[in-house]
């Protein structure tokens, strides 16, 4: 033996190492809690936006003071009237093209000129009007002052270099047409991969539109070919602003009179289609990411969204209203586009700007941009910054920080009016094949779901599993009990991938060859037990007097196995009393579809994976109920059945509860089960005979394609805290209702 | 802590009161209904797994089917059932004329024909033909069936048996190429098995060792001279040297390779399908072959065997639905003995301090009823965990601070082995908690005491007394948290399971063991092949048998813990005093 001392530090460090460690544990347990939701929080962020040299940490040039905390003039680059602005994807890149030409590419954020030129073909003209063709501000339209319509594009020449990114710029300039009018005015552009279009103001009643076109030959030489049309435009309008669809065939005019005119530009010298978009102008129009929903913004500051739908499934999309947003004080003067997501910014004559989400239809952030009025404002490509050129020329840059624009509760819980569809729906549907997909995350369907296959597991095995319960803990020997008790208990072990498996190839095929069996198959079976047990009454009492209680039951399993195969070998001829199968009359006649993979499907199985859980405690806490209530209630003249239905379980009808809660605890959280035999689709249809997809499901399902902080995984970090709080809830309300049981008796 | 007080033989269900309804003996019934339909699923999913599993690698019986339009086809018969409602044959009669004839229809059996011969003809492997228009069937004690490497398997009458020239015509063709015709090519292939065998063997030795071990070498001397830190000077000409030297063993090795791969290719078994199709299966491409129809049991029997204990101790084929899986049984036992390395210790310390050490209170029953309900969060949420905490955040910042110049390829920072198992620790954490302290609330005070009154220290009576004999239900928490863990797919689904993992977690090559590879796990196996495999109808045979694998794995290991825990309670029963 070692030295007292020693002893004494032996025990007193263990005592340490087991006090801290079980702390520490137990804290870390608790730990997974807060890492989840520390994973989900950034969801609930709010937008912000912040002065970008000082976000930079960088000096302000010229040191304008600041005012009350606001972006106040900071970030100046330097005055002069530029007419074309714009920066790059990185925000590395300010391309400024002053009205006579001169042309600046400046670094940011060090503020050092890369490039300084006079644009040879402007060379003693002057720009008098531009108008963007991308969204962020490296390609713009622009009329000259003798009648001119050019392209100005900024040519980043990237790569990469000791220092991370370094560029090469280079600015370009095409003559387009040229038009008899002096002085046009470029209203709106757009372009793609294949062409240009532009549209111009010729006049107060006139607008010309300069479509440009480049093909490659089979030598890959390209050809552009430049034309240019006028439009008719009704009479009493004057047109304010205008915009082009994604794909260039359409075009939407505003007009000072508060009107949207549609155009088809693949039918020219068509009647345009009006719509009366606002009570006063309309100043501003633009397309969201995407190119099929309009932005409109009004004289009075409303801003609007709009976009074609159906009314119904037969009828023609029809332009509609989608979104209306609270309006500005003071008109709006434009609208900048975010290219990664369905937000846009408008910005007023007051010098307010703000952030929409067009999905959510919400307002994300309210901002003043400079001083004074802005002439120009953009949104950054990735949205992550706003840019501001005010009437003196000033250019301010702020760092927007906002990465998860499309959720919001609403956008969660509520019903959200997608792009397209004719009215507001619940749809869950993360991630599409296009770029510009609009997100849907409703988490409803998901939720739904969740409920959905809880509902039909516990429907099968609620009433299963304790209907065995009183029998194994009431009715049945002791004997028989000590095996089928942890038979029952083995069953739970079962992994619930096996059971999805058999669910998913065996159950579901099996089922839709047999459902006019399966449905007819839990009367049958009542009756078959019930008209068993008259026959096992009317049997000689010398052959069933002498069996230990229970037996009965494994006599059930023959007899039940027996029904089951009978009633299954009935199916072809009740699946022949429908005219064209069962199945084919459930949807002929009832409109109803039978997916294979079904809610009928998860009842059984995941109900096989739910009844020893309710089975287990519900029989013991049947088993807890004092004997003497048992022995009082027959001694009464009870009966066996009556004093398990009225004295015994309602005693234990508070573990019963438990027991319940636990299973459906389980249900809530069962996974692999719902993957691999519902077919995950995310509807909400309460019928048994289609699919659903449930929370846990669908972390499986999405987790591998969601990018590590992105919203979607934060979303999935999200739905996970919601079944862990879920679970446990219920299984702490379970656990709290079985102790205060146990008190309950323990004073028997 | 359940009932004291059990009620022994229970009143009987059918006392003779008043009738059978008046005294709810009905009732009674019902509830033995339940239990019993209880039992019956048990024992059904049980009966389906073992049937569906066990079944599959028994020899059937390759018939040769002449269709009604002609076509003759080999193959097994796979399935029978009765005629769908509404389609009765291929364009055969209107469903006027069909819903006339209900009886007839009723009775109708179609039949699946598994056939085989992927290459020829794909539609022709899983069919379904109505019985009626099977015109004939016979049953060729000559037809050979072959299991190939690509392919699946291959059904068809001898044709012939070519070796060309060289060693590989052994002693009948001595020397010169050869041919042997009809009946005597399968015996000619008999012959020549062993030595084909041989071959492959020294193949597959070549391929996975020396190729492969060179290439590593080579990989990373090629590394360290590519490298921004290389040596300079004599340090630089001995590493070049060593490449030199090693693509030189590469060269020669592969030469070699290629001369036995000749070697085997220049042999070949010759099939012939009744559609006249020749079917040329090359030697080194055969498994397994033999004569379906004319073997007696004990040729059963060996073929039954074979194919198992190809399944135990075999690799993955054709995407998972051939050969074994004994990467996913590998994975699967490391997977779990990293668990438990982990488990135990941070659950037994939780254990003795929650039931030895902590002022028992409220905020400790508070304590333990979180840790218990903590066995109820779905293992989703734990997966889901493991991927953000273990895999991007520890893992993430393990790779930016040691294998910063793999990035932005991920080292630690994907899923891998160690992460699924410290997962599944945090997962089945409550599980030995729970068990343990049952285990700890089970040793008698009177022990503890007398140890203390003789003047143990505390930590002498945990050490010496109270664990010693809490030993049981600590195994037992712990072999039911391996069972659970054994069975768990969906965090290992985020944390590292894939579906074919080429290099184990335990290799000779330093330092043996790979905590961040990948690995093969036979619950994500069962789930991948039965639902992600391009044919799911070859691949059931496979998944049934893991699914049995699994199922007696994790009944197995939770028998065990049963029995343990019937022990310690008749023990603790026993020391009542």
């Amino acid at each position: 033996m070692s030295s007292p001392r020693l002893r004494r530090l032996q025990d007193r460090t263990a005592r340490s190492v087991i006090t801290l460690g079980g702390l520490g544990i137990i804290t870390s347990i608790l730990g997974i809690l807060v890492f989840i939701g520390g994973e989900a929080l950034p969801l609930a962020t709010p937008p912000s936006v912040s002065e970008e040299s000082a976000a930079r940490g960088r000096a302000d040039a010229n040191g304008s003071p600041t005012t009350n905390g606001r972006a106040a003039g900071a970030a100046v680059v330097d005055p002069g009237a530029a007419t074309v602005v714009g920066w790059n994807g990185y925000r590395e890149l300010l391309l400024r093209v002053e009205a006579a030409g001169r042309a600046s590419v400046r670094r940011l954020p060090e503020q050092t000129d890369l490039l300084t030129t006079q644009i040879p073909a402007l060379e003693g003209r002057t720009i008098v009007a531009s108008a963007l063709l991308d969204d962020i501000g490296l390609d713009w339209a622009v009329t000259t002052d003798d009648g001119e319509i050019g392209r100005i594009r900024l040519e980043e020449g990237d790569h990469f270099g000791e220092q991370g990114r370094a560029y090469d710029p280079s600015v370009r300039y095409d003559s387009l047409a040229i038009t008899s009018i002096r002085t046009p005015r470029v209203l709106a552009g757009m372009v793609d991969a294949e062409q240009l279009r532009i549209g111009i103001s010729t006049g107060a009643d006139s607008i010309a539109l300069v479509h440009a076109e480049e093909t490659s030959n089979l030598f890959g030489e390209t050809r552009r070919s430049v034309s240019s049309s006028s439009l008719p435009i009704p009479s009493n309008v004057t047109v304010t602003a205008l915009a082009f669809e994604g794909s260039g065939d359409r075009l939407y005019l505003g007009t000072e009179q508060g009107e949207l005119l549609e155009y088809d530009l693949r039918a020219p010298g068509a009647e345009p289609s009006r719509n009366q978009l606002f009570a006063t102008g309309v100043s501003a129009l633009a397309m969201l990411n995407g190119g099929h929903s309009l932005i409109a913004g009004g004289r009075a500051g409303e801003v609007e969204i709009w976009f074609h739908s159906r009314k119904s499934v037969n009828a023609a999309p029809e332009l509609a209203r989608a979104h209306v947003f609270t309006p500005h004080e003071n008109a709006i003067r434009g609208i900048s586009v975010s290219r990664r997501d369905r937000g846009f910014l408008t910005w007023d004559a007051g010098g307010e700007a703000r952030l929409h989400f067009a999905t959510s239809g919400r307002t994300l952030l309210r901002m003043r941009v400079g001083e004074s009025a802005p002439e120009r404002v953009l949104l950054a490509a990735k949205a992550d910054g706003i840019l501001a050129q005010d009437g003196a020329g000033t250019i301010r840059t702020y760092a927007l920080h906002n990465p998860h624009p499309e959720l919001s509760a609403g956008a969660l819980f509520g019903k959200i009016q997608y792009e397209g569809a004719s009215e507001p729906l619940y749809v869950w549907q993360s991630t599409g094949s296009t770029d510009d997909y609009e997100s849907k995350l409703s988490l409803v369907p998901l939720i739904f779901g969740t409920l959905k296959g809880t509902a039909y597991a516990l429907l099968f095995s609620v009433p299963l599993a304790i209907l065995a319960a009183t029998y194994t803990s009431l009715f049945l020997h002791a004997r028989l009990r000590s095996v089928i008790k942890p038979t029952m208990e083995m069953m739970a072990a079962l992994p619930s991938v096996v059971l999805g498996f058999l669910a998913g190839l065996w159950l579901a095929p099996n089922l839709q060859r047999a459902l006019p069996a399966l449905l007819v198959l839990p009367i049958a079976l009542v009756l078959l037990v019930i008209a068993a047990g008259w026959i096992w009454r009317s049997l000689p009492r010398q052959f069933t007097g002498r069996l230990i209680p229970g037996v009965e039951s494994l006599f059930l399993i023959v007899v039940l196995a027996i029904g089951i195969r009978t009633v299954f070998a009935l199916n072809p001829g009740m699946n022949a009393l429908f005219p064209g199968g069962f199945e084919d009359w459930l949807y002929q006649s009832m409109g109803v579809r039978y997916d294979q993979r079904n809610a009928l499907v998860i009842g059984v199985s995941m109900g096989i994976a739910v009844i020893p859980i309710v089975f287990t405690i519900s029989e013991d806490s049947i088993s807890n109920v004092p004997r003497a209530l048992w022995a009082g209630s027959l001694a009464l003249g009870a009966s066996p059945w009556q004093t398990a239905l009225r004295v015994i379980l309602p005693a234990a009808s508070p573990g019963i509860f438990s027991a319940v809660m636990i299973g459906l605890g389980r249900a809530v959280g069962e996974t692999m089960i719902v993957l691999m035999a519902t077919g995950n689709t995310p509807i909400i249809d309460w019928s048994a005979f289609n699919g659903f997809r449930t929370l846990a499901a669908n972390i499986a399902v999405e987790i591998p394609e969601a990018p590590q902080g992105g919203t979607l995984y934060r979303l999935l970090f999200l739905t996970a805290l919601l079944l862990f709080l879920m679970t446990f809830v219920v299984n702490t309300v379970a656990e709290v209702v079985r102790q205060r049981l146990r008190q309950r008796y323990s004073r028997f | 802590m359940t009932t004291d007080v059990e009620m022994e033989a229970a009143p009987r269900a059918t006392r003779p009161r008043s009738g059978y309804w008046a005294s709810g003996d009905a009732g009674i019934w019902l509830t033995a209904g339940a239990t019993a339909l209880c039992l019956l699923l048990i024992l059904g999913v049980f009966a389906l797994i073992v049937a569906g599993g066990l079944g599959f690698f028994w020899p059937r019986a390759v018939h040769e089917f002449t269709l009604a339009d002609g076509t003759r086809v080999h193959g097994q018969i796979w399935e029978r059932e009765p005629m769908p409602a509404g389609s009765h044959g291929p364009g055969g009669g209107t469903t006027s004329d069909a819903a006339g004839k209900p009886a007839t229809a009723g009775r109708a059996e179609r039949i699946e024909i598994k056939g085989a011969n992927r290459d020829v003809d794909a539609s022709r492997e899983y069919f379904w033909v109505p019985a009626a228009e099977i015109t004939a069937r016979t049953t060729p004690r000559e037809l050979i069936q072959v299991e190939r490497l690509e392919y699946g398997e291959a059904y068809g009458m001898p044709v012939a048996y070519r070796w060309a020239g060289g060693e590989a015509g052994g002693g009948a063709g001595g020397g010169a190429g050869g041919e042997a015709t009809g009946g005597a090519a399968f015996a000619k292939l008999n012959e020549r098995w062993g030595e084909i065998e041989r071959l492959r063997r020294q193949v597959s030795r070549l391929e996975r060792k020396v190729i492969g071990e060179i290439n590593r070498e080579l990989e990373s001397v090629r590394a360290e001279l590519g490298s921004a830190a290389a040596p300079v000077g004599p340090k630089r000409d001995a590493l070049s040297e060593r490449a030199r030297r090693l693509e030189q063993r590469y060269a020669a090795a592969e030469e070699e390779l290629t001369a036995l791969r000749t070697r085997l290719d220049a042999e070949s078994l010759i099939l012939a399908t009744p559609s006249g199709a020749e079917i040329s299966v090359p030697a080194g491409g055969i498994v397994r072959f033999f004569r379906p129809n004319e073997l007696d049991l004990w040729g059963k029997v060996r073929v039954y065997a074979d194919r198992m204990w190809e399944f135990v101790s075999g690799t993955p084929r054709e995407a998972n639905t051939q050969g074994g899986i004994l990467p996913a049984i590998f994975g699967t036992v490391l997977m779990v003995f990293l668990m438990t390395l982990a488990v135990v210790p941070l659950g037994v310390i939780a254990a003795l301090y929650l039931r030895e050490y902590a002022r028992q209170g409220t905020m400790v029953q508070a304590v333990r009823i979180a840790v218990n309900n903590l066995a109820g969060v779905p293992s989703i949420v734990f997966g889901i965990f493991g991927l953000g905490f273990f895999v991007y955040f520890v893992g993430g910042s393990i790779d930016r601070a040691f294998f910063a110049d793999r990035l932005p390829t991920p080292t630690y920072g994907t899923g891998g082995i160690l992460w699924s198992a410290l997962t599944l620790a945090l997962l089945t954490l409550p599980v030995v908690i729970v068990a343990t302290e049952e285990g700890l609330a089970a040793v008698p005070r009177a022990a503890r005491e007398g140890s203390l009154a003789l003047g143990a220290t505390k930590w002498e009576t945990t050490w010496r007394v109270v664990l010693p004999a809490a030993s049981p239900g600590i195994l037992t928490g712990v072999i039911l948290a391996m069972a659970r863990a054994a069975g768990e797919v969906a965090p290992l689904m985020l944390t590292g399971a894939v579906k074919i993992a080429n290099d184990l977690p335990l290799s000779g090559e330093f330092p043996f063991l790979h905590l961040e590879r990948k690995f093969m796990h036979l619950g994500f196996h069962i789930y991948d092949v039965g639902f992600q495999s391009p044919n799911v109808e070859a691949a059931k045979p496979m998944v049934y048998m893991t699914t049995l694998l699994l199922v007696t794995l994790v009944i197995a290991l939770n028998l065990v813990a049963m029995a343990i825990r019937s022990r310690l309670r008749a023990r603790v029963q026993s020391s009542h005093f």
